[in-house]
C-alpha cells in the first residue's frame, strides 16, 4: 500500500521537481544541466516551454528557443515584461537564426511593446536592410543614434551597417545623400574612401581620401588609408607621407606601421623598416603580417635566425591556436 | 688628405656617431656627429643624414633649443625631410617655441599656418606632449577660426577628463557629435565621462552605439563589461569581457573584471593568464 502512495507521489511530483530542478540550474548558468533536466518534459505544460524557450536561448540554440518561446507567449499576461521580454527573445532568435521576415515581425512588436531598447532597434534595422526596406532601416539607426530619419547623420549612420552586410552600392548610395545633404560632413568621404579601395578603385579611393582629409585634418585613419591605397598600386614613395602622418597623429594604432615597414622595405631602407614593425609586432602581438614582414626584414639585414623564427611564428598566427 | 682617406675618416665619423646614438650615448653621438660634418660635402646624403641624426641626439640630450636649427636644416631637404619636420615640430614644442611648432606642423600636414587646421594639428601634438593649457589654447583658437572643425571639441573633451571635470567632458563629446557624428571614438570618451558620473546606463547606451559604428576596438568592449558588472548584469558583462579576451587574449584588466563577474555569478573562474 504504501509502496503505491509513493509511486503516485512521484509520478505528480516528478514534473514539477524536474522544473524547479532545471530553474536552479539555469539560475547557477548550468544551461547544459538545466536542458538534461528538462529531456522529456512536456512543451504543454505551462512553464516548460517559457523554460525551455529561455534555456535554448541562452545555450544561443535559437531556432528552437524560438520554437518554444511562441508556444510560452499565450500563456503570459500581455503587460507583463515577461511578455515583452518574450518578445524580445523570439525576435532576436529569428534574427541569430538568419530568419530575417520573421524576426522583423516579432522585433516589430517588441519595439512596440517598449523590449529591448537601441538593440531591438538595432537588429530590426539590420533586418530591415537585409529585407531591402532601406528606408525603415535608416529610419531605426536615427532613432539609435538620436537624429532625425531624413537627417545627413542617418544617411552616414546606415552607411557602414550596409557595409557590413555587404551591400557596397546602397552604402555608396547613403553617402552621397549625406553629403548632398551636408557636404562637409566628416566621415562620409571617409568610408566613400574605404569602399572605393575594398572595390580596388585606387583613383576614387585617393581623391575621396583627400577630400576628407581637408574637411576633417585630425583624422588619423584617413591618411593611413590614403597610404594603404597608394600601397595598393606599389606607389611606395606617395604611399610613406600620409602613413607617416597617420603615425604622427595616432602613435596606438598598429596597422600605418605595418604598411609604413612594407614600404620602407619595399624602398630598401631596412632600417626603417625593422623600427616599425618592432612597433606594430610590440603593438598588436597576434599580427601575423607583421611578424612575416619583421623576418623578411631580418633576413635581408643577415640575421637570419631571428629571422626564420619570426617566419615561423608568423605562420603559428596565421594558423591559429591549436592547429 | 686624398680623397680616399677623407672618404673613410667621413664614413668612421658618421657611423661612430650612429653607433653611439644607438648606444644612447648622446653627448658622444653630438661630438661624432660634429666632426663628420666637417668632411662631409652639404646636400649629399650623408650630410643630411648626419645632420637629422645630430637633432635627434641634442633631442634626446634633452637639449631642445640647441636641436631646432639642426632639424630646421635637415627639414629643407633630403630623403627624410618629413621626419626631420615632425622632429622639428616636436622640439619647437618642448623649447616652448610655440609659433614655429606650428610653422612646422602646418608644413608638414600641409596647411596654411593660421588655418583652424594647423591650430588643431598643433594642439592634437600638444596634447601628446602633455602640455594641456597650451593644447586648449590651440583648440581654442582652431574654433574661433572654424566652429565647426571636427575633433576640435573632441579634444576639449579629452582635456576636461584630464582634468577629471567630467561634466564637462560630456557636454564637449556631445557638441563633438553634433558636428561630427560617425567618429565613433567620441561616443567611447563620451560613455568614459559617463561613467565617471556615475551615469552607467549613458554609458551603456554609447557604448553599444560605439561599437555599432566600429566593432573593432577593444576599449569599449572592457568599458561595456565594467558598466554591465556595476549594473549586476553579469551574464552581459561575461559576454562583453570574453569578447575582450577574444580580440586581446593578453588583456589583464578583462581577465580580472571576468574572474569577479564570475565570482559574483558563483561560476568558476576563468585559467589565469
Amino acid at each position: 500500500m504504501l509502496s503505491h502512495f509513493l509511486i503516485l507521489l512521484l509520478f505528480f511530483q516528478a514534473p514539477q521537481t524536474a522544473t524547479a530542478r532545471a530553474k536552479a540550474l539555469l539560475e547557477a548558468g548550468k544551461l547544459k544541466e538545466a536542458r538534461a533536466a528538462l529531456a522529456g518534459a512536456d512543451p504543454a505544460v505551462p512553464g516548460n516551454a517559457y523554460l525551455l524557450g529561455l534555456i535554448d536561448y541562452r545555450l544561443h540554440d535559437y531556432v528552437p528557443a524560438a520554437r518554444m518561446l511562441k508556444a510560452a507567449l499565450p500563456s503570459l499576461p500581455e503587460e507583463s515584461p515577461d511578455y515583452r521580454e518574450t518578445l524580445r527573445m523570439i525576435g532576436q532568435s529569428e534574427y541569430q537564426a538568419g530568419h530575417m521576415a520573421p524576426a522583423i515581425v516579432w522585433l516589430e512588436k517588441a519595439r512596440d511593446a517598449g523590449a529591448g531598447g537601441n538593440e531591438v532597434l538595432y537588429m530590426l534595422g539590420n533586418s530591415y536592410l537585409q529585407a531591402r526596406q532601406l528606408s525603415k532601416g535608416r529610419a531605426c539607426f536615427a532613432a539609435i543614434f538620436g537624429v532625425k530619419p531624413d537627417s545627413a547623420a542617418a544617411h552616414l549612420y546606415t552607411a557602414p551597417m550596409l557595409m557590413r552586410q555587404e551591400f557596397e552600392d546602397d552604402a555608396i548610395r547613403e553617402l552621397e545623400a549625406a553629403l548632398a545633404l551636408d557636404p562637409k560632413l566628416p566621415g562620409a568621404h571617409f568610408t566613400l574612401g574605404e569602399i572605393a579601395i575594398y572595390q580596388a578603385q585606387i583613383d576614387r579611393a585617393i581623391d575621396q581620401l583627400h577630400q576628407e582629409i581637408a574637411i576633417n585634418p585630425n583624422f588619423a585613419m584617413a591618411y593611413y588609408r590614403l597610404g594603404d591605397a597608394y600601397t595598393r598600386r606599389d606607389d611606395w614613395a606617395h604611399a610613406i607621407p600620409p602613413l607617416e602622418r597617420a603615425v604622427w597623429l595616432d602613435p596606438t594604432y598598429s596597422g600605418p606601421y605595418i604598411l609604413l615597414g612594407k614600404s620602407y622595405l619595399k624602398t630598401g631602407d631596412l632600417t626603417g623598416a625593422e623600427a616599425m614593425l618592432r612597433r606594430a609586432v610590440q603593438l598588436d602581438p597576434r599580427n601575423s603580417s607583421a611578424h612575416y614582414l619583421l623576418g623578411r626584414v631580418l633576413i635581408q639585414s643577415g640575421r637570419t635566425e631571428e629571422g626564420k623564427k619570426l617566419l615561423q611564428k608568423s605562420q603559428e598566427l596565421k594558423e591559429g591556436p591549436g592547429q | 688628405m686624398g680623397p680616399l682617406v677623407l672618404l673613410f675618416f667621413q664614413v668612421s665619423a658618421q657611423a661612430a656617431g650612429i653607433q653611439s646614438y644607438r648606444e644612447h650615448r648622446y653627448a658622444d653621438a653630438v661630438a661624432q656627429f660634429t666632426e663628420a660634418l666637417k668632411t662631409e660635402a652639404p646636400g649629399s646624403a650623408e650630410y643630411q643624414e648626419s645632420v637629422l641624426m645630430m637633432g635627434e641626439s641634442l633631442y634626446l640630450e634633452k637639449k631642445f633649443a640647441e636641436a631646432v636649427p639642426w632639424f630646421q636644416k635637415a627639414a629643407a631637404g633630403g630623403k627624410r625631410a618629413l621626419t626631420a619636420e615632425f622632429m622639428l615640430g616636436s622640439a619647437c614644442l618642448e623649447a616652448h617655441q610655440d609659433d614655429q611648432a606650428l610653422q612646422a606642423f602646418s608644413s608638414l600636414f600641409q596647411v596654411k599656418p593660421d588655418s583652424a587646421a594647423a591650430h588643431s594639428l598643433t594642439a592634437e601634438m600638444m596634447l601628446r606632449e602633455q602640455q594641456l593649457p597650451d593644447a586648449e589654447r590651440e583648440v581654442r583658437r582652431a574654433l574661433e577660426l572654424d566652429p565647426h572643425l571636427p575633433q576640435a571639441h573632441y579634444m576639449l573633451g579629452l582635456l576636461a577628463l584630464a582634468h577629471g571635470d567630467a561634466a564637462r567632458a560630456a557636454a564637449e563629446f556631445q557638441s563633438e557629435i553634433q558636428i561630427n557624428p560617425g567618429f565613433p571614438m567620441t561616443f567611447y570618451r563620451l560613455a568614459e565621462a559617463q561613467a565617471k558620473l556615475g551615469d552607467w546606463d549613458d554609458a551603456i547606451s554609447s557604448l553599444e552605439r560605439a561599437i555599432w559604428l566600429n566593432p573593432n576596438q577593444v576599449g569599449p568592449y572592457l568599458l561595456l563589461g565594467e558598466a554591465y558588472l556595476n549594473r549586476g548584469s553579469l551574464s552581459d558583462a561575461e559576454g562583453a569581457l570574453r569578447q575582450v579576451l577574444a580580440m586581446d587574449p593578453g588583456n589583464a584588466r578583462a581577465r580580472d573584471l571576468l574572474a569577479r563577474t564570475l565570482q559574483r555569478a558563483g561560476q568558476p573562474q576563468p585559467p589565469a593568464k
